[in-house]
């Protein structure tokens, strides 16, 4: 069993460069977008690299016009469960009222009082036909919905069942992939734990791994849906 | 270790140049190759090449300061409350897995892609302890079912045509025959969701390990790489241990580089960031996290200035498209993990010249690799290096030769100088004159023989161009 | 304008096997107002002890092509692989003579394919060649000129100044025959696995005259082409170029 130690004193013979003292120089960070572009323009691209990406994208002008939306999803998958996350803008919609008016059963995948244990919330995220998550953030030049599960916000919900909904606020949506990564350095300067986890979804999912053919929803959701409330 | 079958290359690019589905299946390489063009016009070739440029520039850099950022790397896993193992080689990170699996009562692992833990064979290791592996990218588990080698590091199942995957599920599986790739595909989902959902352990490779943060970044499509990363009790990631990057933010320069070259694609539908095992106050997650960092012959690679520039590689499987070689003779004639140009280069490396001795010569060095490379690696460079290691090396990496080696110093004695070189010019042209009819051979002895099955030969002037010009200078002179 | 002069590099193969390609090769730079000389110690570049392994080999015969070109102004060659050898891979095999490190620099610079002098040296394309008869013709981007040395515009704007022929594309002309050196003859099926796609892709284009900036190239496809009975002949640019010109003979 090679420790810590020796693995390193291994390599530092074979860079022959004797023992490493301090960092290192630095490369330069990949150079930063010239100007912040505008939110319209920041939508515009989302919507057009959304249909690329195979996401359905929905714009929704204020919280109602989306609520009424997810639950035309929900209701045109045949949902009876629908599983989701603790996410503000879902309690702001008021998602579960919507659906339950609708006939459907909304299922909030947190630990709680009252709530379901592991077993069951895996169970159920599973059997569930539709999951609606909020976000993190959205990088328009790929339409990838940044998520990063923590207390209330499960991973499994925006995975197991064959339908993901991602609701994002329009002011959440920023350039490229670098500005995600910039804003989660700030955060994890300011984070007492620096244990995390964080997904980018870009679309469903997909494989072409027999005779290179495209289909989607091989493990992960099939159907995604993007809908960006613009208020 | 998964055993070595590179001394075969011969025999199998015979197997599958002869092979129908086989061949057909490459021809559809094409996408990926226009897939990746389209990507990078969409992209733009300037700010392309400025993106190569820097991920080459970070490579050079963290290669040159390995131990640092290693060490970096380590740390930063454990205060997130992740476990690092560092292995030599593969039976010392096999010995680990296998350990954490033990001590963890697992009885299934789900795995998702990863060229590290082909590499280490670990699939065997476990299943010899009675647990059960279990492939998830739809690609590796059909080559798990027909239990063969990864044919492709992006498209492991290229060669398989939909009647033999239908074949495949229908023999093991017991589903019924399906000619429809949507439904075989769903045969799969609904087999492995299971699996995900009843398996204690997942094992996923590392795209990059992000030193900075203590971050594993995986790439993937399907979503198994999610999956087992968040289902399982414990998630065991491996790494190469060049995969090390400094800073987060170099995420964004090797991402785009490494979609839109391996399948044209944007982004891949899943980027997933680990660090760590669940937080303390998640609601799901594993409760363990284990990296392994496996070297396997890599320092040896890092130790030579010649060599060190292969391990840039990202993994993206572009050379492998572009390689007319590979285009012709597959994933499998090349023996082990990783095939095709770049494969030519690190397999030799990691495991021997001796043990992969055709490699480096299967090549017509023609350099579109290099051309296609992201990371602009130069694989016929390195080829040569390899080459001149099996021919002129120590002991070690050499190759006996005997009958090249004795024509190779005729030859050198010959271009010594203009009064042999001519000479040798006319023996040969004599030489030819009974086999040859109207300027062209049609046969040649052994080891030429190969040349005349499909080609003529021509035969060596009467008068070469040093005659004609001493001819016609004198009479210009006079 | 002080006269250009030239030292002809005409490489072995083309000495030994293809002396005709040498001969238009002075004729045409003859024709444009070249001087040219031809060293007589030259013998070979290196190339196949290279790609063979034989560094050692390799770099005796770099070492001696450096000397034997000492004096000259400008090198062509009418071959890409064999300048690509020189630019690609002197500098790598004469390392251990530093004293050698500043010629070598400039051989690389004044050492030229042939093309690639007309173009961007003498700054000429069209050469004034004609064909006796219209003919439809297609060119192969070698391996070597186009990735080591960028050759691929030149000899086209060369072929579409060329009276009577009708320069047309093949699929994937860069796409490489599968000749390789040695290659062909130690994995001689994978060679000719690659080469009969090649080959469909020349025959698709319906061309008369396959012609390339190398006579190895030339040597392999035109092999296949005439041991398939092809009316698709090779013709290496040289001797394309040198087609009705006026000019003295080599």
């Amino acid at each position: 069993m090679a420790d810590r130690e020796e693995f390193l004193a291994h390599i530092r013979s074979a860079l022959a460069s004797g023992p490493c003292i301090g960092a290192p120089p630095s490369a330069s960070p990949p150079a930063a977008t010239p100007s912040p572009p505008s939110r319209d323009d920041l939508l515009a691209q989302l919507e057009r690299s959304a249909g690329l990406q195979s996401w359905h994208f929905v714009r929704a002008a204020n919280a109602d016009e989306a609520t009424a939306r997810v639950v035309e999803i929900a209701k045109g998958h045949g949902a009876g469960t629908v599983v989701r996350t603790a996410h503000d803008v879902l309690q702001r919609m008021g998602i579960d009222a919507a659906l339950a008016g609708a006939g459907m059963e909304s299922v909030v995948l947190a630990d709680g009082p009252g709530g379901l244990d592991a077993e069951q919330r895996q169970a159920t995220a599973a059997g569930a036909a539709v999951g609606v998550t909020g976000v993190d953030a959205v990088i328009a030049e790929t339409a990838s919905v940044a998520l990063a599960p923590r207390k209330g916000m499960s991973r499994q919900a925006s995975l197991l069942p064959p339908v993901h909904v991602a609701v994002a606020m329009a002011d959440q949506v920023v350039g490229t992939l670098d500005d995600v990564l910039a804003l989660r350095l700030v955060e994890l300067a300011e984070a007492e734990e620096i244990t995390w986890y964080m997904n980018l979804v870009s679309g469903p999912s997909r494989t072409a791994d027999i005779e290179q053919t495209l289909v989607v929803g091989v493990h992960g959701p099939g159907v995604v849906y993007l809908v960006v409330i613009e208020e | 270790m998964t055993d070595v079958l590179s001394a075969h290359f011969k025999e199998q690019a015979a197997e599958a140049i002869g092979n129908a589905t086989i061949q057909e299946s490459l021809d559809r390489l094409v996408n990926f190759r226009q897939g990746r063009v389209d990507a990078i016009a969409e992209y733009g070739q300037e700010r392309w090449d400025a993106l190569s440029q820097s991920a080459r520039e970070i490579k050079r850099e963290t290669l040159e300061h390995l131990d640092y950022y290693l060490d970096e790397l380590s740390r930063n896993v454990e205060r997130a409350g992740g476990h690092v193992f560092f292995a030599r080689d593969a039976a010392e990170a096999n010995e680990y897995v296998a350990k954490v699996a033990a001590d963890n009562g697992v009885k299934t692992v789900t795995k998702s892609k990863s060229m590290v833990s082909e590499e280490m064979g670990i699939a065997d290791v476990l299943e010899s302890m009675g647990i059960e592996p279990v492939e998830t990218d739809l690609g590796e588990y059909i080559i798990q079912l027909a239990r063969e080698a990864p044919y492709h590091i992006i498209a492991p199942a290229l060669h398989k045509s939909k009647e033999e995957v239908s074949e495949l599920f229908e023999r093991i599986l017991g589903t019924p025959a399906e000619s429809d790739i949507t439904a075989l595909a769903g045969v799969a989902r609904k087999v492995l969701r299971e699996k995900f959902l009843e398996a204690d352990m997942g094992m996923t490779g590392a795209n990059f390990g992000v030193s900075e943060t203590g971050t594993i970044v995986m790439v993937t499509n399907e979503g198994n790489g999610r999956m087992c990363s968040s289902l399982p009790r414990v998630h065991v990631a491996t790494m190469g241990m060049e995969r090390v990057i400094p800073r987060l933010r170099d995420v964004a320069t090797y991402l785009p580089l490494l979609t839109r070259s391996a399948t044209g694609q944007r982004i891949s539908s899943y980027v997933s960031f680990v660090t760590g095992p669940r937080r303390s106050d998640e609601e799901d997650g594993p409760q363990e996290f284990h990296l392994v960092i496996l070297d396997n012959g890599r320092s040896r690679m890092l130790a030579d200035p010649e060599l060190r520039e292969a391990l840039y590689c990202i993994r993206c499987g572009a050379c492998l498209n572009a390689c007319p070689v590979y285009g012709k003779v597959g994933g499998h004639a090349y023996g082990w993990v990783y095939p095709g140009p770049i494969g030519a280069v690190v397999t030799p490396s990691l495991v021997g010249v001796p043990k992969a001795k055709d490699l480096p010569f299967a090549s017509t060095l023609c350099g579109a690799c290099r051309d296609v490379c992201p990371l602009k690696i130069d694989i016929p460079r390195m080829l040569l290096k390899l080459r001149s290691d099996a021919v002129e090396g120590p002991a070690e990496t050499r190759v006996p030769r005997r009958v090249e080696s004795l024509m190779m110093r005729a030859w050198r004695r010959t271009v010594a100088g203009p009064r042999l070189f001519s000479l040798a010019g006319k023996v040969t042209s004599a030489a030819q004159w009974p086999l040859s009819r109207r300027g062209s051979l049609r046969w040649l002895p052994p080891p030429l023989s190969g040349w005349t099955r499909t080609r003529d030969f021509p035969r060596a002037a009467m008068r070469p161009f040093r005659a004609r010009w001493r001819k016609d200078e004198g009479n210009r002179g006079g | 304008m002080a006269q250009k002069r030239v030292s002809l590099f005409v490489t072995c193969l083309v000495d030994q096997f293809y002396p005709e390609v040498g001969e238009a090769t002075v004729r045409l730079l003859r024709h444009l107002g070249v001087e040219v000389d031809f060293p007589a110690d030259q013998t070979c570049c290196g190339q196949v002890a290279l790609n063979g392994g034989y560094r050692s080999h390799a770099t005796a015969v770099a070492k001696r092509f450096v000397e034997v070109f000492r004096g000259s102004e400008a090198i062509v060659a009418p071959s890409g692989s064999c300048v690509a050898t020189i630019h690609a891979h002197y500098g790598d095999l004469l390392r251990g003579y530093p004293e050698l490190a500043e010629e070598v620099a400039s051989l690389q610079a004044r050492t030229y394919e042939l093309s690639q002098y007309l173009v961007d040296v003498l700054g000429v394309e069209n050469v004034g060649a004609r064909l006796p008869s219209p003919a439809r013709v297609t060119y192969h981007d070698c391996c070597h000129a186009l990735r080591d040395l960028g050759v691929g515009a030149q000899p086209r704007r060369l072929l579409s100044a060329v009276d009577g022929a009708e320069l047309t594309e093949m699929k994937d002309s860069a796409s490489c025959c599968g000749f390789g050196g040695t290659f062909s003859v130690k994995f001689a099926d994978i060679s000719s696995a690659i080469l009969r796609e090649k080959l469909h892709n020349v025959e698709a284009t319906g061309a008369d005259v396959l012609t390339a900036v190398d006579s190895s190239c030339l040597m392999h496809m035109g092999g296949a082409l005439r041991r398939q009975g092809s009316r698709t002949r090779p013709m290496h640019i040289a001797e394309l170029l040198c087609e009705g010109i006026e000019g003295e003979r080599a």
